[in-house]
């Protein structure tokens, strides 16, 4: 199943804590593409660059249009 | 109301009602009606997600707060796709794996049993409770717009809401959900257009921005470190961060969203779309809100918008003040009017606007003087704080917006409040009979038992967030109202999940003890101190964690973990 296997974790045994997570087999789920990402890693940094740039946009925005800003 | 407007909002809850049956038909058993059989697509729990979060208390509270405050609030919002990718690294891998019902459910298998039914208790309690002030905000549109009883209104959209969330379940609800988002998107739309076509001929959309600017009405970001102030960026991404992981990674109606999904990867790619597209949307409706402030500019506004409110004042022997300063604001209003269009014409001439812009600001400092002023008459004759931000929205769309408009914003307003309070009352119902019904009473009744006392809980709680409603109007705004509920039990039940997934040696009685010393401690940190009631959550997660991370270090421990995985 692709939520079990590895190291330190029998094939039966289910993980309920992070620790758990150490030396396990990658996940099926969690590998190849994700539509046109490359990976979940690009997935998540991507997400993160949007999250800066709308900060970044919201306080360009805020200089902008508000003169009262020194 | 015209028959096009009741037409509109007929159609609305027959639509509803016809594919919230259509779909029920598709449930199998207590998994289907709690988790759809775990066969939703990941768009679906997306759109699902964000018409659980997003309440008729997100139009009508925070266009409101924007109309007063501008759009500052958005800071609240920032910390999510930050807070969503953390989500779907941590909290929805265990949850999806575990191939549990609720979140709480997960916690017994870490911990223990009191554990599990500690938080679900806490959450029934908190969540009970929001539910009812979901219920509420529409019937606050529709004592205004309508005339209607408050507590009918309460009756019949809680009467339609449970009907088809007792039948259909969880499948009912998210299809339902999807179609109530997409008519809270096509509202914000035609909410925004209605208010540029509103605008006095010669004063563009680009003019309406520009007023706004000089007012600072625009400011989104607050980068002071003030602790006392509620919406900065710190406090936006700090505060704002741990209540995303508390709410979307411990609140079972949304947890309860992502295992619904075929697979992990569909539950994670749920909260990816919500991600994306959360921050515009409310983008977009607290410019509803900033518009509104500069469309009231050339038309003149209510000094109190709340009928209810202006009616207890009149009758009360404070009258004459009121309508004093409501003289004093036709007065002062008349001439920022005049300025304005001075200083538009000025504009587009070319000219130094700059003495025109320090003049309105002078009138704005009245106006808004005068508004407090009412506020504070308002909240000493009725003896509880005005929620007069909560009428702004509703009083504009009855009195500019066109017929057959009109009953769509209406039907908008309902389709957000019944999003959220189906997916409230689905969450109560499956953690009240998976985590305690089933756990603790019946643990082995049959599959066709189940669904019927699951059905029954719905029912109850629907009752339950009736009552809830029916005393509601004495919170405030409601956006905060909701948001300050949560934020006394978020944070600590977020300390408990991170204990569960990062401390080792965390025990079910360190986790609980933890817990209580979490909420016990943002109590006495609202009674004691001014900090915005965003960190509450990053000191209830603080707490929880240190606490439970020293108690896994004492004398019983190890065999409480033990006996916690047994």
């Amino acid at each position: 199943m692709s939520d079990e296997g590895g190291a330190e974790v029998g094939p039966d045994e289910p993980r309920w804590s992070m620790t758990r997570e150490r030396g396990r087999v990658p996940d099926p789920e969690e590998a190849g593409p994700v539509g046109p990402f490359p990976s979940w890693s690009w997935v998540y940094g991507t997400v993160l660059v949007y999250g800066v740039l709308v900060i970044g946009l919201l306080t360009l925005f805020t200089r902008l249009l508000d003169p009262g800003i020194p | 109301m015209t028959g096009v407007d009741w037409g509109v909002f007929a159609l609305y809850f027959l639509g509803i009602l016809g594919l919230a049956f259509h779909q029920s038909r598709k449930n199998e058993g207590v998994e289907g009606y709690f988790l759809a059989n775990r066969r939703m697509p990941w768009w679906a729990i997306g759109l699902s997600v964000m018409a659980t979060q997003a309440s008729a208390i997100t139009f009508i509270g925070t266009t409101g707060q924007a109309f007063d405050d501008g759009m500052e609030f958005i800071q609240f919002y920032l910390a999510l796709p930050f807070a969503m990718v953390v989500l779907c690294l941590v909290f929805v891998p265990f949850f999806y794996r575990a191939r549990v019902y609720t979140a709480y459910e997960y916690l017994e298998r870490r911990f223990d049993a009191k554990t599990r039914a500690l938080t679900g208790f806490l959450f029934l309690l908190s969540r009970g409770m929001g539910a009812g002030i979901i219920l509420y905000a529409p019937a606050i549109v529709l004592s205004v717009i309508l005339g209607w009883d408050e507590r009918l209104t309460i009756l019949v959209m809680a009467a339609v809401t449970v009907a088809y969330t007792m039948v259909g379940g969880i499948t009912a609800v998210i299809w339902t959900d999807v179609v109530q988002m997409l008519m809270v998107f096509g509202g914000i739309g035609v909410a925004l257009l209605a208010i540029f076509a509103n605008l006095p001929e010669g004063v563009g959309v680009a003019d309406a921005v520009y007023i706004g600017g000089i007012q600072g009405m625009w400011r989104s970001i607050d980068l002071s470190w003030d602790p006392t102030n509620t919406y900065t960026l710190w406090s936006g991404l700090l505060g704002g961060f741990f209540l995303f992981l508390a709410y979307f990674g411990t609140d079972q109606s949304q947890v309860q969203r992502y295992l619904t999904a075929t697979s992990l990867r569909d539950s994670r790619l749920s909260l990816i779309f919500t991600a994306f597209l959360k921050v515009p949307m409310q983008v977009l409706i607290l410019s509803i809100g900033v518009l509104l402030f500069i469309f009231y500019h050339f038309e003149r506004p209510p000094l109190v918008f709340s009928p209810a409110e202006l009616a207890a004042v009149e009758a009360s022997p404070r009258a004459g003040e009121m309508k004093g300063l409501a003289e004093e604001q036709a007065r002062v209003h008349a001439q920022r009017r005049g300025a304005t269009f001075q200083l538009l014409e000025e504009r587009h001439r070319g000219a130094d606007v700059e003495a025109w812009r320090e003049t309105i600001e002078g009138y704005d400092a009245r106006l808004r003087g005068l508004r407090a002023e009412a506020k504070g008459i308002v909240a000493e004759v009725r003896g509880t704080a005005s929620n007069d931000v909560n009428y702004v929205f509703p009083t504009y769309i009855i009195t500019y917006v066109p017929a057959g408009l009109l009953g769509l914003l209406i039907a908008v307003i309902f389709a957000a409040a019944m999003s959220s309070l189906d997916s409230e009352i689905t969450a109560l119902s499956s953690a009240t009979v998976m985590d305690g019904y089933r756990r603790w009473i019946r643990p082995q009744a049959g599959d066709g038992h189940l669904l019927l006392v699951s059905r029954l809980a719905t029912g109850f709680w629907g009752l339950f967030a009736m009552g809830v409603a029916f005393y509601a109007g004495q919170l405030g705004s409601l956006i905060e109202a909701v948001n300050q509920i949560g934020s006394f039990f978020y944070g600590s039940l977020l300390g408990v999940f991170l204990l569960a997934f990062f401390v080792p040696r965390a025990t079910g009685t360190g986790a609980s003890l933890g817990l209580l010393a979490g909420m016990g401690t943002v109590f006495l940190v609202s009674l004691t101190t001014d900090i915005s009631w965003l960190y509450y959550n990053v000191v209830g997660a603080g707490v929880v964690v240190l606490v439970g991370w020293g108690m896994g270090f004492g004398p019983s421990a190890d065999g409480a973990r033990e006996g916690g995985r047994a």
